[in-house]
């Protein structure tokens, strides 16, 4: 095992939490996952054998093995801004990276990439010294001159690597970049974007070739552009040869998909019918597929929280905090009916709180409409969260202004969570986690 | 003999015919003149190419305000990313840019404007089949008809950029105004052999002209991995004036050669020019010869360029100027400097040159020195505007006993701008027309009154250019 200087330590914050105290000690901090979709685990050796899931935001570290499945994607965000994607059943470690922004000199990133399909855009630690980055391989090495390159390895040990950038004629400004393949001793540079080279086992690398487009293909990391018009840039039938994507892709009806948040006695439920155009049901199939119909999110039935700050809670009030939204599928928004509100009801001047069985102990309610809001763009976690300005009548006419709601996809499932935060309304209690599947009605059923 | 014969001519023709103005201006500043049509050609090059990239910035303009360390709190975070790959492009890190754009599509595959914005950043990195495959990825995606037609215009051009023959051409007019096209000495006076005379004729003459360009060219990828390319240019300059007949200029120029990548040598262009210049009306000038272009991008900021070129200067004699042929010559020049990126959309050039001017009778020879800087600034929306400044020392290397005993000396300075737009965003039939409008001033400071002078000249061209 190579010796990881530490000194990087010195500069970044260490997250250790995830570990024991005695192996959070040896472990450095190199920069964060981001983009995680399926399943992705990274295992530190200085951490003993224990493995962790990785999810977008956790920390890497030097020495990591990080390994995807066949329905996994990530990108490592390295500190020096390296950027390192990786595609379904891939597997790097990261070897060794060395990077002080205050001392350039000695700096090194250098990786190896057991097996999948992977994509590097360099950063600064190769900006100053090309050679200072180097990705092994199986059979062979990639020497870096500043510059985006991919590569996949296939079953049977063959290597394709491809230069992706940037070009000698490219009006970005930048240095043309080049990349090296080393194997069996000859070296091969490619140095023009779209030509790439293949690396056998125990054989040198070939002669540089410009790819086909079924080449270029193979090195994709990206899930498809969702659409309803077919598959035009061909990821649905690389994500079929992964297997992950299941053989049916029938239509399937979705009803009455209900979340139990895990916490407190507080529902959460959408209701409402719904068809959605995929075997796989996830929240962006709920988005993209989902063509008509509505639903609604009610929260808020028990539980007490605090309310402190701002205009209306400058005196801390216990109360609870409700929550009601309608959905509209056909329209991509959420808000903006009557009815959709939020809340924190600490009491109203009538004594009724407007919710059975909650007694209200005087006060005041922070009480505002949530205004129509679309979710066609939005993606990611099922976040709600909770806008700062509550002033009644604030910028937009509305409390709680700012309020936003977001979706996660996560594999097959409808998997969220609510989360509420505001910088002006503290709540006790405030994370809520849950998942919700989705029941198949009808054509092929996704296996969890 | 025959030498002394043809010196007695230009006297004759400089005293004797009685100073005309046109005749005046051409024997005493035909340097300047045969420069016109290069200085134009090259002027509307740089435009074009200048129009090129604010083309291509025109879609992914950035913004600021977004670091790394914020995206490394929140990766996922889709208009966090959004802004840092603005931010990214801002600062000219678009390698950058493109992976926290792949970013964003990992995380939602269904936002088409973004992949537009993947696609343009990748097509401007040189990533051209990767640029396409996303594009059209998005191309049946539900999106505004603006969205949709940007997608259909950048696919057009990348397309146009991957074919392995390239066909290109041109058309411009346009009118230029001087305010003193004959270079009239700013002192009223000409010196004639050594004596200052009043000039009664000849004196500052502003005109007007009409200026015509054409051109065509072809470029071939030879398919290898380096990326050589063979070329040929034709191109026709022409400014008809509409007082000072006698400066009416045409100039044919033909050009074939091949442009070499040589990796980390840099890049090379080897070519081979000729020109052939008509002044009013009569053929006067013939060149040919090589040329050799070399530039090499240092880092992100910095590159280094050079040019060098020999060429052989036939003149041939013309009724206004029977003594021409005592100009004929080898020429020689070159040029050298650096650009800078001062900012992704602000470049600055400066550059030092060197020329050796031959001629048959030594008093049309000289050796110039130039220093010379400009700078480039892409205004957004497919504006531009591009600055310079030339200063220039000719050092001739005889007397023209005719004018004076003294060795010629002069000075010159030529500082403009030019400002480009593209008209399709004023009406669509015309977004293949780029406007231009140039302001120059230039003036001459020499040891012999004949050539000191000044000039301010404006001018307007409409270019239309075609692609296949």
């Amino acid at each position: 095992m190579k010796i990881v200087r530490i000194s990087l330590a010195l500069f970044f914050g260490l997250s250790q939490s995830a570990f024991s105290q005695g192996a959070a000690q040896q472990l450095i901090q190199i920069g964060a996952a981001a983009a995680v979709a399926g399943g992705v685990t990274a295992l530190a050796p200085q951490a003993g054998s224990a493995g962790r899931i990785l999810s977008s935001g956790k920390t890497v570290f030097a020495n990591d093995k990080i390994s995807t499945d066949a329905r996994g994607r990530l990108q490592v965000l390295f500190r020096d801004e390296t950027v390192f994607t990786l595609g379904p059943d891939t597997e790097i470690v990261i070897d060794e990276f060395i990077y002080n922004p205050f001392d350039r000199s000695g700096e090194v990133l250098s990786t190896s990439v057991n097996k999948g399909t992977f994509r590097f855009v360099s950063g600064k630690v190769a900006r100053k010294r090309p050679s200072a980055m180097k990705v092994k391989l199986p059979t062979g090495t990639i020497g870096i001159r500043g510059t985006i390159a991919g590569g996949t390895i296939f079953p049977d040990g063959s290597i394709l690597i491809a230069l992706l950038g940037p070009g000698a004629e490219n009006t970005a400004g930048e240095r043309p970049g080049s990349i090296e393949v080393t194997s069996a001793g000859k070296i091969v540079t490619l140095s023009r974007p779209g030509f790439a080279t293949i690396i056998r086992p125990g054989q040198p690398p070939t002669t540089p070739f410009r790819m086909n487009p079924v080449q270029l293909a193979q090195l994709n990391t990206k899930p498809k552009a969702e659409s309803g018009a077919g598959d035009p840039d061909g990821t649905e039938q690389d994500a079929k040869k992964t297997g992950g994507m299941g053989e049916a892709k029938t239509i399937v009806k979705a009803t009455g998909i209900k979340q139990q948040r895990k916490q407190g006695d507080d529902q959460v439920t959408l209701n409402g019918a719904q068809s959605a155009s995929s075997g796989v049901f996830s929240w962006a199939d709920l988005r993209a597929g989902i063509q008509t119909g509505t639903g609604n999110y009610e929260a808020g039935t028990s539980g007490r929280y605090t309310c402190s700050g701002g205009t209306a809670c400058s005196t801390p009030l216990t109360g609870i905090l409700a929550l009601h939204f309608e959905v509209n599928f056909g329209a991509k928004t959420f808000g903006g009916g009557g009815g959709d509100h939020i809340a924190f009801e600490a009491g109203a001047p009538n004594g009724v709180c407007g919710v059975a069985g909650v007694t209200c102990g005087g006060g005041g309610n922070v009480e505002a409409t949530i205004p129509s809001t679309s979710f066609a763009a939005l993606n990611g976690d099922a976040i709600l969260t909770i806008g700062t300005d509550f002033t009644p009548g604030g910028t937009n006419g509305s409390d709680f202004n700012g309020t936003t709601l977001q979706f996660k996809e996560n594999g097959h499932k409808v998997e969220g969570k609510l989360v509420y935060t505001s910088s002006v309304v503290n709540l006790s209690g405030t994370t809520f986690t849950g998942s919700a599947t989705a029941p198949c009605i009808s054509g092929a059923c996704p296996q969890p | 003999m025959k030498t002394i014969t043809l010196k007695l001519l230009s006297i004759f023709l400089a005293v004797g015919v009685g100073l005309s103005a046109p005749t005046a201006a051409l024997a005493q500043q035909l340097d300047e003149e045969i420069q016109k049509p290069a200085t134009a050609s090259g002027k509307q090059e740089d435009a074009l190419k200048a129009a090129d990239e604010a083309e291509d910035r025109r879609a992914i303009e950035g913004a600021q305000g977004v670091t790394f360390e914020d995206v490394l709190k929140d990766p996922d975070n889709i208009d966090l990313n959004y802004k840092y790959a603005k931010t990214q492009v801002a600062n000219g890190d678009l390698k950058g840019a493109s992976a926290t754009l792949e970013r964003i599509l990992m995380i939602d595959a269904a936002l088409p404007k973004v992949r537009l914005f993947y696609g343009i950043v990748l097509y401007r990195l040189g990533n051209l089949r990767e640029a396409l495959r996303e594009l059209e990825a998005i191309r049946a995606l539900p999106m505004t008809e603006s969205l949709q037609g940007e997608v259909d215009a950048y696919i057009e051009r990348i397309k146009k950029k991957m074919r392995t023959t390239n066909w290109n051409a041109s058309t411009g007019i346009g009118f230029q105004y001087d305010t003193n096209r004959n270079a009239s000495p700013a002192t009223g006076q000409r010196l004639f052999a050594g004596t200052p005379v009043q000039l009664t004729s000849g004196l500052r003459q502003e005109d007007f002209s009409y200026l015509f360009l054409l051109g065509m060219g072809v470029e071939h990828d030879l398919g290898l991995q380096q990326g050589h390319k063979i070329f040929a240019d034709l191109n026709y300059y022409r400014a008809e004036q509409i007082l000072l007949d006698t400066l009416d200029l045409q100039v044919y120029n033909w050009r074939f050669g091949t442009k070499l990548n040589g990796g980390r040598w840099g890049q090379f262009k080897v070519s081979m020019p000729f020109d052939h210049l008509r002044l009013s009306q009569e053929t006067y000038l013939r060149t040919y010869g090589g040329r050799l272009d070399w530039d090499k991008r240092l880092n992100n900021k910095f590159s280094l360029y050079t040019q060098w070129q020999v060429s052989k200067h036939d003149y041939v004699r013309t009724s206004n100027i029977p003594t021409a042929l005592q100009r004929n010559g080898g020429h020689f020049h070159v040029d050298y400097g650096f650009h800078y990126n001062l900012r992704p959309n602000q470049r600055l050039t400066a550059g030092l040159g060197f020329t050796d001017q031959q001629a048959r009778e030594e008093e049309f020879a000289y050796d110039r020195h130039k220093i010379l800087g400009r700078h480039a600034w892409l205004l957004g929306k497919g504006r531009f505007l591009l600055s310079g400044l030339t200063v220039q020392i000719d050092n001739y290397k005889q007397p023209d006993t005719t004018v004076s005993p003294k060795d010629r000396q002069d000075l010159t300075m030529r500082v403009g701008s030019t400002f480009g737009m593209p008209l399709g965003d004023l009406w669509k039939p015309l977004k293949n027309v780029l406007w231009t409008f140039t302001y120059e001033y230039f003036h001459a400071n020499s040891n012999l009154i004949n050539y000191s002078y000044t000039n301010n000249k404006v001018s307007t061209m409409f270019t239309y250019r075609w692609e296949r």
